[in-house]
């Protein structure tokens, strides 16, 4: 009983990490690429360093949801908590 | 440390392989036998090439691999020359080698090994966040090095205390010492993630690699090509935001306390 809903409990929980933090990167991913498009637009000569720029913050966002997803897996995969089960 | 699987029926060995590192020792003073193992081999592999390199060095007529590794060269002396201005910091071979070997070591766990894998060989050595943590206190402990030597000792301490607080906050000694207290946690949690944005990226590139292999079985043939496409962009792209982030720190780190000062004194002077 207590196995079950702890297992329920972390495919929840890994669920909800995923999707928020998928949310959450998407917005911010989406607000680089567009301005960087529009810089682009503007000042077609500035395309090499605004796009070195672009994956630098692409990496710094998209490094956040990669933490949630290595815990989830974590979570789903090799649950530490089982262990600790009586 | 024995971890159970939430999984009937599947074979979970390869996933418990790839998330649990084989240690000599015990407790404290437990060594990870396999990163070192394919840290040693990355850096053979490391060194051969610089071998090869330096062996067929040609002015006139460059090689493939000659012309790549000076795209690269010049492109990150490009960026250290942007970031660091005029300064006086010789950041160029860290930064070149840092980068070159943290690529070959983010790449490297992604070799195809699905038939002869095993525990010990053919993970990045970046996927153990030991490793991640000393590169990424290397990078803190120069930044901190060339912070005292630039602002003279004496600057360094004072510029914990130069933040420019407003008048309502109260006076003015108090707040300084509690935003110096702010950041002294912002530059603790620095190497913190430094070190957890590549552990992760990287280990969860290679933990994904093995799960669609384990979970997908014959699907695993389109949805695999695919991840490891995405990894080799994810490895380059940590490989250089470390590496940048670095520079960047240290930029930060040696901006003279000059004209720190005058703009303090400036916003002091506006807020009386």
């Amino acid at each position: 009983m207590d196995k079950a809903l702890l297992l329920g409990m972390s495919a929840i929980a890994a669920g909800l990490m995923l999707g928020l933090g998928a949310l959450g990167a998407g917005i911010g991913d989406g607000l680089v690429s567009s301005r960087t498009v529009e810089g682009t637009a503007r000042q077609p000569e500035a395309r090499g360093s605004l796009l070195t720029l672009m994956f630098i913050g692409v990496g710094l966002i998209e490094a956040l949801p990669i933490i949630g997803l290595g815990i989830a897996l974590l979570l789903l995969f090799a649950n530490p908590l089982l262990s600790k089960l009586p | 440390m024995l971890l159970t699987s939430a999984l009937p029926g599947i074979d979970t060995k390869p996933i418990e392989e790839e998330t649990v590192h084989k240690t000599i020792g015990s407790g404290f003073l437990a060594i990870n036998i396999d990163t070192i193992i394919n840290l040693l081999i990355v850096s053979v592999i490391f060194l051969i090439g610089a071998w090869v390199l330096r062996r067929q060095l040609r002015r006139d007529r460059p090689s493939r691999f000659q012309v790549i590794v000076e795209m690269i060269i010049d492109f990150l002396n490009g960026l250290i020359r942007d970031t660091l201005g005029t300064k006086p910091i010789n950041i160029a071979p860290l930064a070149i080698s840092l980068f070159t070997f943290l690529l070959l070591s983010n790449w490297f766990g992604l070799i195809p090994f699905l038939f002869f894998k095993s525990p010990y060989f053919f993970k990045s050595p970046t996927n153990d966040v030991n490793v991640a943590f000393a590169l990424a206190i290397m990078s803190i402990v120069l930044l901190h090095i060339y912070s005292i030597r630039f602002r003279t000792p004496k600057g360094y301490v004072k510029h914990y205390f130069s933040v420019v607080t407003p008048r309502w906050l109260g006076p003015w000694g108090w707040t300084r010492v509690v935003f110096a207290f702010l950041e002294l946690i912002q530059e603790i949690s620095r190497p913190i993630t430094l070190s957890f944005r590549l552990y992760f990226n990287i280990f969860v590139g290679e933990l994904m690699l093995v799960l669609i292999i384990v979970l997908l079985s014959y699907a695993s043939v389109i949805a695999g090509p695919v991840w490891v496409g995405f990894s080799i962009f994810v490895g380059a792209v940590q490989a250089f935001i470390f590496t940048m982030l670095t520079i960047a720190y240290i930029a930060m780190g040696t901006e003279t306390a000059h004209s720190d000062d005058e703009h303090a004194e400036g916003a002091t002077a506006a807020a009386h």
